[in-house]
C-alpha cells in the first residue's frame, strides 16, 4: 500500500500539472492517512453510507448494517454549509522565487486549491481572490461543485508579476466582504510590513477570522548561497553584488527579526499564523486551515 | 632572508594567488533573481565594514599560510626562537679552546688539546645529525690574546675565529698547544660582540679547558666574563679536558743571582720549583745541566739533546713540597771560559713534561752568557 504523505510531497505534487487532479490527489491522500479525524462532519443529519477503509474512525461504524451483512459501513453526515471561506492568494512577482519543485506561487496556488477542495467536499461555501498590488481577479462565495473548476481556471491561469502592495488590497477585500468569513492568505509578505500587519489587524477586527500561510522558499530561510553573486531584486530595481557567505549571518538574523515581528503582529490580533517551507509536505497548511475552520465553527 | 633552497623562494609570488582568486571571483558572479532584497541590504548595511574586514582578513590569512608552506618548503634559516615552528633556527656553536701549555697534559691515553680537539669534532659531528642551521666558531686562546691585543678591531675579530658551516671541517684540527700560558680570559671577551651581533642566532659557548686551580680559584676576571656573556637563552658548557687530577711540578724559573757573569766567576742560579698537584710531594731530584757551546758555532748533533759540551751538576734534592707551594734553590756554576753557556734544570717526568724543563725558545727559563 502507498504511503499517503508520499502524495503529499512537493515533488509529487509538481508532477501533476492539472490543479484539479492535483487538489483531489492531495486532499484524498491527506484525510486517508488520517487515524482519528477529528475534522469530518459532526452534525446529525444523515447522508450516506460509505464502506469502511483502514483508517476510518470507529465510532462512525454502522454496526446494525454488520449485524446484518456482515459488512463494514461507514455513517456519513452532512455538515453545516454555513462556513465561507475567502482564498487570498498574493501573485506578485515575488512569489515566483524558487528553486525546488515548486516556486511560492505555485505551492501557495496548490495550497488554495486544496483548502477550495476540501472546503467543497464539506459543503461550505468558499470564494477566491488573486491579487499584486491590487485585486487582480475575484471569485465569489459558491458552495456547488461547479465552482471548483472556476477556481481551479482561475489559479492555472494566473502568473505572477507587479509589485506587492497588500495594504491597498486588504482594504478593498474589507469593503467587498461585508459578511463574516473565514479568511485564508497565502502570501510572502515581502513589501512594506508594517503598513500590512496593520491592515491584517483591520481585517481582523472587521470580524473575520484569518488564517496566514507564510509561504517562504528554503533559500530564503537558509541562504545556502556560497559562490560570488549578483542579487536582482524581484521587486525593486535594488542589486547586490557580495559574497554571500560573508552575509549571511546578517542576513539570517535579519529575517528571523522578520518573521518575529509577523508572528507576534499576527498573535496579538489572534490571527492564526503557520510558516510554510515550499519544500515540506502540504498537509501542514492543511491541518493549519483544519484547525482553524474548526475554531471558527466553534465561535459560530 | 636566507633559505636552504634558495631557488624555492620564487614560490612567494604564490602568495599572490588568494588575491588573484580573490579578484576574479568579483568578477565571476553568477546573476540571481531575489525577493528578500530587503533583507540581504539590510544585512549588507549593517555589517559592511566587519565583511569588507574579515573578507581581508581571509585573504591577508590565506596569503600568509601559502607563504608558511613557502618558507617551510624552502627551509628558511631564521634566528628567532618564535618563527622557529616554520623556519630553520640558527645555533651557533662558539668553542674557546684553551691552547696554553698546560693542555700538553698526557695523564689520559692523548694530551688533554688532543681531548679537546675531538670534543671539537664530535660537536662538528652531531650538528650535522641535528635539526636546523648550526654554525661552529673556534677561537684558540692564543689567537685571541693576539686579537685582543690588536685593540679590539672587528677585523681581527674575524679573523682570529675560524668559522664553519661543514661539519669536520678541520682547519682548528691540525694545531697543537702553544708555550703560552692561560689566556682563555682574552677569548671570552672577543665572544661577547660576536654573540652581540648575532642576537637571532641562539649561541652556545663551550670552553674547554684544563682547569687547573692556579688559574680558576681565584679568577675574578674570568667569572665576571663568563657572567656577563650576553644572551638570556645563552648555553654555557665547561668541557674538562683532564678528567682526573695528578701530581704536577712545575719549573717556574731559572734565573741569575748576579747581573754581571764572566768567565773563571762563580755565579748563583736561582731556580724556583712550584707543586701544582693537590697532594704534597716528596724527595724530589731535579737535575742541572751546565752546557758549554763556547765561542765559535758548535758542531750541529741532530740525534743529540745538546750540541754543546754538558756538565752535570750535582743534583737538587726537594725532600717535600706541599700543594702549592713554590720553593726557590741555589745552584753555584762556573763556566772557565766565554762564549755561550745554558743552565738547564730537569724535573723529574710527570704527565705534563713541557714544564719540566727548560724549554729551547727565547723565553725559556733559561740563562745564557
Amino acid at each position: 500500500m502507498p504511503d499517503s504523505k508520499e502524495y503529499l510531497h512537493p515533488e509529487a505534487i509538481r508532477r501533476i500539472a492539472s490543479m484539479e487532479l492535483r487538489a483531489r490527489n492531495i486532499v484524498e491522500g491527506f484525510m486517508s492517512g488520517m487515524h482519528r479525524s477529528p475534522y469530518f462532519g459532526q452534525s446529525v443529519e444523515f447522508v450516506q453510507h460509505r464502506q469502511y477503509v483502514p483508517g476510518d474512525d470507529l465510532r462512525h461504524i454502522d454496526w446494525k448494517v454488520w449485524s446484518r451483512q456482515d459488512k463494514l459501513y461507514i455513517k456519513q453526515y452532512e455538515e453545516d454549509t454555513s462556513l465561507r471561506c475567502t482564498l487570498l492568494l498574493d501573485a506578485s512577482e515575488s512569489m515566483s522565487y524558487g528553486r525546488g519543485p515548486l516556486n511560492k506561487f505555485d505551492y501557495a496556488a496548490t495550497i488554495c486549491a486544496c483548502i477550495a477542495y476540501l472546503t467543497l467536499r464539506q459543503q461550505d461555501a468558499v470564494g477566491l481572490t488573486v491579487f499584486d498590488q491590487k485585486i487582480r481577479s475575484r471569485l465569489p462565495w459558491r458552495s456547488s461543485r461547479s465552482h471548483l473548476q472556476s477556481i481551479f481556471k482561475a489559479l492555472q491561469q494566473t502568473t505572477p508579476n507587479e509589485k506587492t502592495n497588500l495594504t491597498q488590497v486588504f482594504r478593498e477585500i474589507s469593503d467587498t466582504y461585508p459578511k463574516r468569513s473565514l479568511m485564508v492568505v497565502a502570501s510572502d509578505f515581502l513589501g512594506s510590513e508594517a503598513q500590512t500587519l496593520k491592515s491584517l489587524a483591520a481585517l481582523k477586527h472587521a470580524g473575520h477570522d484569518i488564517l496566514v500561510f507564510h509561504v517562504l522558499d528554503d533559500d530564503e530561510l537558509d541562504f545556502p548561497f556560497n559562490d560570488p553573486t549578483r542579487f536582482e531584486g524581484m521587486e525593486s530595481m535594488d542589486h547586490l553584488t557580495c559574497n554571500p557567505r560573508a552575509l549571511r549571518e546578517g542576513y539570517l538574523e535579519s529575517l528571523q527579526r522578520f518573521l518575529d515581528r509577523v508572528r507576534h503582529a499576527c498573535a496579538s490580533s489572534q490571527i492564526d499564523y503557520q510558516l510554510i517551507r515550499t519544500s515540506k509536505n502540504i498537509d501542514a497548511a492543511l491541518v493549519a486551515y483544519l484547525t482553524s475552520r474548526m475554531a471558527h465553527m466553534r465561535k459560530k | 632572508m636566507q633559505f636552504l633552497f634558495q631557488p624555492l623562494a620564487w614560490g612567494f609570488l604564490l602568495v599572490l594567488l588568494p588575491l588573484l582568486i580573490h579578484l576574479i571571483n568579483l568578477v565571476r558572479h553568477r546573476r540571481t533573481q531575489w525577493a528578500a532584497m530587503e533583507f540581504l541590504l539590510e544585512s549588507y548595511r549593517k555589517h559592511r565594514r566587519w565583511v569588507w574586514l574579515k573578507q581581508a582578513l581571509l585573504i591577508a590569512s590565506r596569503m600568509l599560510a601559502v607563504a608558511i608552506a613557502v618558507a617551510m618548503l624552502a627551509q628558511w634559516v631564521s634566528g628567532s626562537r618564535w618563527l622557529s615552528l616554520i623556519s630553520q633556527t640558527t645555533t651557533h656553536h662558539y668553542v674557546v679552546l684553551d691552547d696554553s701549555a698546560s693542555m700538553g697534559d698526557t695523564s689520559s691515553s692523548g694530551s688533554a688539546y688532543q681531548s679537546a680537539l675531538k670534543a671539537v669534532q664530535a660537536i662538528a659531528s652531531n650538528t650535522s645529525t641535528q635539526d636546523g642551521s648550526h654554525l661552529l666558531t673556534v677561537i684558540r686562546a692564543s689567537r685571541g690574546t693576539l686579537a685582543s691585543a690588536r685593540a679590539k678591531e672587528a677585523q681581527a675579530i674575524e679573523s682570529s675565529a675560524s668559522k664553519t658551516t661543514k661539519p669536520g671541517d678541520a682547519s682548528p684540527m691540525s694545531t697543537s698547544t702553544t708555550p703560552q700560558a692561560d689566556t682563555v680570559a682574552d677569548s671570552l671577551e672577543l665572544i661577547s660582540p660576536l654573540i652581540q651581533q648575532a642576537s637571532t642566532e641562539k649561541p652556545i659557548v663551550y670552553l674547554m679547558s684544563d682547569f687547573r686551580s692556579k688559574d680558576w680559584t681565584n679568577a675574578t676576571l674570568l667569572k665576571q666574563q663568563l657572567q656577563s656573556l650576553p644572551g638570556s637563552d645563552l648555553d654555557l658548557q665547561l668541557i674538562d679536558c683532564v678528567p682526573d687530577r695528578h701530581e704536577n711540578l712545575t719549573l717556574v724559573s731559572i734565573a741569575p743571582q748576579q747581573e754581571v757573569l764572566a768567565a773563571g766567576v762563580p755565579a748563583m742560579m736561582n731556580i724556583a720549583i712550584r707543586n701544582n698537584g693537590l697532594a704534597p710531594v716528596r724527595n724530589v731530584t731535579i737535575r742541572v745541566l751546565a752546557v758549554d757551546y763556547g765561542d765559535r758555532q758548535p758542531d750541529q748533533k741532530p740525534t743529540a739533546p745538546h750540541s754543546g759540551l754538558v756538565t752535570e751538576l750535582p743534583p737538587i734534592i726537594l725532600e717535600r713540597l706541599e700543594p702549592g707551594e713554590l720553593i726557590t734553590r741555589h745552584v753555584q756554576i762556573l763556566f772557565p771560559r766565554s762564549g755561550s753557556h745554558v743552565v738547564e734544570a730537569q724535573l723529574p717526568p710527570d704527565s705534563l713534561m713541557s714544564d719540566n724543563s727548560a724549554p729551547r725558545g727565547h723565553s725559556s727559563p733559561s740563562c745564557r752568557w
